[in-house]
């Protein structure tokens, strides 16, 4: 066969593998999910089908293949199906340049990059992640509009205001990492870090943590899965989805978190690097998954520890944080590349920068409080429970959380008395 | 090469026919479909032609530009008519126009492809140059050197502009506020 | 043969794949469609009044802002990877841009286009 061949022969059986392999991380990714949240609230999660629920994931597709697929009657037909197809579509293409190891891990022939771990080296890179990402939008939209449904087009106007307010800062977030690669090719830039000896986390400290909340943003997960909050929406753009149609988009949305999780590792932390440890057959993958296993725990843990922030909130933050934020960690970034002072002087400000945001956080939410505690004793104040502090508070404030204060609060309530804790 | 050749004949039929679905789809949302399609087709023209680079911006600004049109449609149009552009009639002198546009336009352009004029223009612009430099830097690349080398005045006059459309859009925001 | 070919192909084979499966929606499952099954989800009660009206404004102002910061944001980045090569030129560049740029940020900001409620 010419080489022609092969190289087609290569990408279509890489796609193969690559569209296989992210349907089945997706599919134990809602069980890790779930055995992991369960453990967070002292649960056991679902354990029954095989040994640690193994056939868990088994069992949910089959129950979903053969549920009833409901078509409303208020919906528009057309659009209500292609919805969910457009989120997975788009989720799976956006895979194509995300590179699990270097371009020459089986040799240097033709045929052997041929069959390099990614399915295409771009010189767009992350730019066409970012652009084919953009389009995600589209599926939760028109799910909503689609439905005939008060809840879901709510959802979807949400999700179309959230989604664009964090693409913005996303581009510029990753600007200063793209200065230090000078590339767009996301193997290029694994390649610049290794030159450099240097992983772009040290240089690009706010960098990351700037991309990495709007990642969470553009994906809906929680602290910001507005679109499809529960309490407030019943499931927004998913309300009137059923079978499958419904796990396509859960399918999408897991599959956006790997994508998410791959572009921190590889932009941030070496993607299949290791140092040292490189030249070991079989590692470059290894590193790569357990960089995106780590990043795909955080997006756990996040979900299990935040509760969803107000829509207010989320805008503003998006507007008047990420993006003035991103826009001085770019400026700076750029008068360091382009005095060629050393990574350090960016990582050195940048860490600056978050903790000096950590602190006015800390502050704020300290005064906050102090003011509420006065509220209360201006306007709940009983005399049932004084605290030693001088504020009168209902007793079912979180404020007196020791058991013991609790439990003689409590009591001196019932009693009417007042009482001191300390 | 063939290939190409097919793919240019196909593309443009969906190009085309997604303009027209545009234009003659009634419900709103259907028309922005319409649009992406034919956004997503000229996408793939650039890719055609090797400009990568391009080809991705095109998606990336537009898919967010389109997304703009459906605010527009659930904030603005009217919601009883099942988001029919209602109103034709009063809108009738515009088709004048607009045909008169276009066909101004289709002349314009097939009297400077016929007449050798656009080639001229491409090789005074020094296509065979910037040719070069994506082979040897990349796309991107060459881009940005055109760009922030040879354009960078009208680049930051864009950015002028820019400003003229927050402008536009914090006053349309404000007065349509205004109103309720 | 051209870099990009292996992410059309696999864009084409994700295609298939989410075609595929809403035509399987079609033919797997049980079809038992009744009026309250397919009318729209109302928390039990009906429907009072179709759900297509007009939405507040700010949406769409946002979407608006979107665009222009996107334009601003995507420039940046043939800028960013030559930051190296174009040096303090660059960077100059970069300033006067941002500059451009963040004034009517501010602007924005101080008309309360980002406050809701």
């Amino acid at each position: 066969m010419s080489d022609l061949a092969w190289f087609l022969v290569a990408a279509v059986v890489k796609s193969i593998i690559a569209i296989v392999a992210l349907l089945t991380a997706f599919a134990y990714m809602t069980l890790i999910e779930r055995r992991v949240i369960a453990r967070f609230q002292r649960r056991v999660g679902p354990n029954r089908a095989g040994p640690f629920g193994v056939f868990q994931p088994l069992a949910d597709a089959i129950k979903m293949a053969f549920k009833e697929h409901i078509l409303p009657a208020k919906a528009s037909s057309f659009v209500f199906l292609m919805a969910p197809a457009i989120s997975v579509f788009v989720a799976l293409t956006a895979f194509a340049v995300v590179p699990l190891g270097g371009p020459t891990p089986w040799g240097t022939s033709a045929i052997a990059r041929a069959w390099a771990p990614y399915i295409a080296d771009l010189n767009v890179g992350i730019l066409y992640i970012l652009s084919i990402s953009s389009l995600a939008v589209y599926g939760i939209v028109l799910a909503g509009w689609s439905s005939g449904n008060h809840y879901s087009l709510l959802g979807a106007l949400r999700s179309a205001a959230q989604m664009v307010s964090y693409e913005v800062s996303i581009g510029l977030a990753l600007a200063g990492v793209l200065m230090f690669a000078g590339t767009l090719s996301m193997v290029g830039i694994v390649e610049a870090q290794v030159h450099q000896g240097i992983w772009f986390i040290l240089a690009q400290p706010l960098g990351f943590f700037l991309y990495a909340i709007a990642a969470i943003a553009e994906v809906n997960r929680a602290p910001f899965d507005l679109p499809e909050a529960e309490q407030e929406l019943v499931a927004g753009y998913l309300t009137e989805f059923s079978g499958l149609r419904w796990s396509l988009f859960q399918m999408a949305e897991y599959i956006n978190m790997i994508t998410a999780s791959s572009v921190l590792a590889t932009l941030f932390f070496g993607g299949w690097t290791l140092g040292a440890l490189n030249g070991v057959l079989g590692a470059p993958f290894i590193w790569y998954f357990i960089k995106v296993a780590f990043f795909l725990f955080v997006f756990i843990w996040l979900r299990a520890t935040l509760p969803r922030i107000r829509y207010d909130q989320l805008m503003r933050f998006g507007w008047q944080v990420l993006l003035p934020l991103s826009v001085v960690n770019a400026l700076v970034t750029a008068a360091v590349v382009a005095f060629g002072l050393s990574w350090w002087v960016s990582g050195l400000f940048g860490l600056a920068v978050l903790v000096i945001a950590v602190g006015v956080y800390y502050l704020r939410a300290r005064r906050r409080t102090a003011g509420q505690m006065e509220l209360a004793r201006l306007d709940f104040g009983t005399p049932n429970a004084t605290v030693s502090v001088g504020v009168a508070l209902p007793s079912s404030v979180r404020l007196v959380s020791l058991p013991a204060a609790n439990g003689a609060v409590d009591s001196a309530a019932e009693k009417g008395e007042p009482v001191v804790v300390g | 090469m063939l290939f190409q050749q097919i793919a240019f004949y196909v593309l443009a039929a969906v190009a085309i026919g997604s303009a027209l679905g545009v234009i003659f789809f009634r419900n709103a949302v259907y028309c922005m479909l319409s649009l992406i399609l034919n956004l997503l087709s000229l996408a793939f023209f650039f890719l055609t032609l090797e400009a990568l680079f391009v080809a991705t911006i095109q998606v990336l600004i537009y898919a967010g530009a389109v997304m703009v049109l459906f605010l527009f449609v659930v904030t603005m149009l009217a919601p009883s008519s099942n988001d029919d552009v209602t109103g034709r009639d009063r809108l009738r002198w515009q088709w004048g126009a607009g045909i008169g546009m276009g066909v101004i336009l289709a002349v314009a352009l097939c009297y400077a492809a016929f007449t050798g004029r656009l080639a001229a223009d491409v090789k005074a612009s020094g296509a065979a140059s910037l040719a070069k430099q994506v082979a040897s830097a990349g796309n991107t690349q060459a881009f940005g050197l055109a760009l922030f080398h040879g354009y960078s005045f009208p680049f930051e006059v864009t950015g002028v502009l820019l400003v003229i459309a927050v402008l536009g859009a914090v006053a349309l925001g404000r007065r349509s506020g205004a109103k309720e | 043969m051209p870099e990009y070919v292996p992410a059309l192909i696999l864009m084409g084979l994700a295609f298939l794949f989410a075609v595929a499966v809403m035509l399987a929606t079609f033919v797997l499952g049980p079809k038992r469609p009744t009026h309250e099954k397919l009318a729209p989800y109302e928390c039990g009660i009906e429907e009072v009044e179709a759900p297509r009206q007009r939405f507040p404004v700010k949406y769409l102002v946002t979407g608006m802002l979107f665009i222009i910061f996107d334009v601003e944001a995507a420039s940046v980045i043939p800028l960013a990877i030559l930051m190296r090569q174009l040096k303090v030129m660059g960077l100059v560049e970069l300033l006067i841009f941002a500059f451009i740029l963040i004034v009517p940020l501010v602007y924005v900001w101080r008309k309360g286009a980002f406050t809701w409620e």
